[in-house]
């Protein structure tokens, strides 16, 4: 076989590495190095879209995509017959770099195959990141990857450097793990995880000069659809993530068929880029609605409406509580109401402290009516009549669908289409 | 009819708002003077700019009205949208007797329109930042060409300012003939020719075959979802994208 360009082995990392999800490169707060190259902005910013729609913000790349492990759903198990490739961490920092100086991307999203050992993989990783940052002089955003298994001394350097840390749980049980990834234990992804969230934590009790441990925080992914785990556990499962580990993200994947393999399930139901959709949504409503798991699913209906986003189905299921009185309800309530999102509800708060707000205003305040006005009045007034629980079903199924066929596809991980996730 | 007339930037603006304010004029039209048409109907009153006194008027919006309203007056004039300055002479005239509870009065009919123009300019402002592409010229200094919906140099300046602390840089913005230049310590907009590309380094043309590998690399082919990716990406940007252009790859 001939020797690969450096060309050609990019464009196979970048393949290996493709079906990770993240590319958030938002929410660090490293602080400035003078001299250094480039800053981490507050909010997240896209340098481009991928022909799959989906938001490049970072250099997403493998090290190597050889690997010493198995798992089942990977394009780089040990047992695919595929074409391995390796870059330097000189390499991957000077492309890095350049790339950066561009403008083409935001930062760095690391990760690699499993080579050798846990702990020489991530090795390799951290000193990628430090020819970066110490030679380089770097100050551009890093996600970085953390090895399952890896050592707990390195899994603390890796914390110093990055500005995020992240281990896929990849799969929501320990059975189901066991099954798909069998040198992948439960613990050896846990413990990582565990340690790297006391980290940050001890972090904030220290004071502003102490050195940055993961600004960014933690994040991982769980694959969907390889697996038989309903909505109610995985997202009960991220709600756990979320309130006892601290975690800033989980990302979910729908998993695709990269790889055929007796263990894995053939495709059907619900089309898995639809089922991923409705659990970013529903994971939305966990962190910044104020939604518990079980208001949104319970053991008789465990799985979440395909025709319907999850605010629109909860607030279906419980038309006792509206119409609420956008000049009364409490924010909170507000949150609650199809089609309102945090932008739409704080502008309704502050615009009302100075007048009664009617179904015009909240027009001109830009709050989007079309689902909204069938669940509120504006100074005692609906606008629109009441309609039995399958008209309004109906109604709000296409207006779903009018806003956007293409975005309901896709995946959300930016400020920018923060925007258009942030409002149902 | 008279119709206010100035000469297209903010401080002529403010000038021509500090005018109205003395002479207590209601303007019915406020134009720039290459909008102006010749119009024998209409008397033409026109207010030379005078940085000074756009200076004071803008320290006097800050102290009367509310320090919000200075950024939004801008950012809203940055638009460039018909009939924007009758808009924000209509909204000061509000906040000369509200004061700063005009930051509040959000709903209000003439406040709103201000408020969404403002978010529209912001909004196309933090995409320039990810769309800019810089490109080493031959001379050693980084050269980026857009073409932006508004006028939205300014807006990025600190941003690049800050990112790119270290470069030369230089960022044409090609429908208006204007340029933001940095020269390590301080940014400057000027006039620039519409036209002129400078001549490239030798190490350009690999980085960017390399960028172009990996954006087609990245694509989930599973996924394909065209559409989406259009919609992110507007027309007026595309030409300028590096991954979208030269050998194609996609
Ligand atoms: S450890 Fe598993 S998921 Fe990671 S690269 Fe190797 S085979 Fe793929």
């Amino acid at each position: 076989m001939t020797v690969p360009t450096f060309e050609e082995k990019l464009r196979i990392l970048a393949e290996s590495a493709r079906y990770d999800v993240s590319c958030s490169s938002s929410g660090s707060n490293r602080g400035e190095r003078k001299g250094g190259v480039g800053t981490v902005a507050a909010s997240g910013i896209c340098h481009s879209w991928s022909a799959d729609g989906r938001c490049i913000s970072l250099l997403k790349i493998l090290l190597t995509n050889h690997c010493t492990f198995d798992c089942a759903y990977c394009p780089n198990r040990r047992s695919n017959d595929i074409r391995r490739v390796t870059l330097t961490p000189d390499e991957v920092a000077e492309l890095t770099i350049n790339f950066y100086r561009r403008n083409y991307i935001e930062g760095l999203f690391l990760s690699s195959g499993v080579v050798k050992s846990p702990d020489h993989t991530m090795e390799l990783l951290i000193e990628t990141v430090r020819i970066l940052r110490e030679e380089h002089r770097f100050n551009g955003y890093i996600h970085l990857k953390l090895t399952p298994g890896a050592d707990p001394l390195l899994v603390s350097r890796a914390g110093r450097l990055a500005d995020r840390v992240s281990i896929n749980l990849e799969l929501p049980t320990r059975e189901s793990l066991a099954l798909l990834a069998p040198d992948k234990s439960r613990d050896s992804i846990l413990l990582p995880m565990h340690q790297v969230s006391g980290l940050i934590a001890a972090r904030k009790g220290e004071g502003a000069r102490a050195p940055a441990f993961a600004p960014a925080g933690q994040s991982t992914q769980i694959i969907i659809g390889a697996t038989p785990e309903n909505d109610l556990r995985i997202i009960t499962l991220s709600q756990r993530l979320y309130q006892r580990l601290g975690l800033k993200r989980v990302y979910y994947s729908a998993y695709v068929p990269v790889t055929s393999d007796p263990r894995l399930p053939p495709l059907n139901g619900v089309p898995l880029l639809l089922r991923e959709h409705r659990l970013y949504q529903a994971d939305w409503l966990l962190r910044f609605y104020g939604f518990a798991p079980d208001e949104l699913l319970d053991n008789s209906t465990p799985d979440l409406d395909p025709e319907l986003d999850p605010k629109s189905a909860w607030a279906l299921r419980n038309r006792d509580l509206f119409p609420v009185e956008v000049n009364q309800a409490e924010y909170e309530v507000l949150l609650r109401v199809p089609g309102i999102g945090i932008r739409s509800a704080q502008r309704i708060i502050r615009a009302r402290r100075e007048q009664r707000l009617r179904v015009e205003e909240l027009a001109r305040l830009g709050v989007v009516l079309k689902r909204a006005r069938h669940f509120l009045t504006g100074d005692g007034i609906c606008g629109v009549k009441e309609l039995s629980s399958d008209r309004l079903r109906a109604v709000l199924i296409t207006a779903a669908k009018r806003r956007s066929s293409a975005v309901q596809l896709s995946l959300f991980d930016t400020a920018a289409s923060v925007a258009v996730t942030g409002e149902f | 009819m008279a119709i206010w007339c100035y000469d297209g930037t903010f401080p002529g603006f403010l000038t021509l708002c500090a005018t109205l304010v003395t002479q207590g004029e209601e303007p019915e039209s406020i134009l720039s003077a290459d909008s102006l048409h010749d119009d024998l109907f209409s008397r033409t009153i026109s207010v030379e700019s005078d940085e000074p006194r756009a200076e004071k008027m803008l320290a006097a919006i800050a102290s009367r009205i509310s320090p919000n309203s200075c950024r939004l007056l801008w950012q809203a004039f940055l638009s460039g949208s018909p009939g924007v300055e009758l808009l924000l002479w209509r909204y000061l005239s509000l906040g000369r007797t509200t004061g700063a509870r005009i930051d509040r009065l959000t709903a209000h009919p003439a406040v709103a329109p201000v408020h969404r123009l403002a978010h529209t300019v912001e909004r196309e402002a933090h995409r320039v930042k990810g769309i800019i592409r810089f490109q080493e010229s031959a001379g050693g200094y980084w050269y980026a060409a857009v073409e932006p919906a508004y006028q939205v140099l300014e807006l990025v300046a600190p941003h690049f300012a800050r990112r790119c602390a270290g470069m030369n840089w230089l960022i044409h913005d090609r429908r208006r003939c204007l340029a933001l230049a940095w020269n390590r310590t301080e940014w400057r907009l000027a006039g620039f020719d519409c036209e002129g590309v400078p001549p490239l380094s030798t190490d350009e043309e690999q980085w960017s075959t390399l960028w172009r590998g990996y954006f087609s690399s990245i694509t989930i082919p599973e996924r394909q979802n065209r559409r989406l990716q259009q919609q992110h990406l507007p027309k007026r940007f595309r030409s300028y994208l590096t991954e979208l252009t030269g050998s194609p790859t996609l």
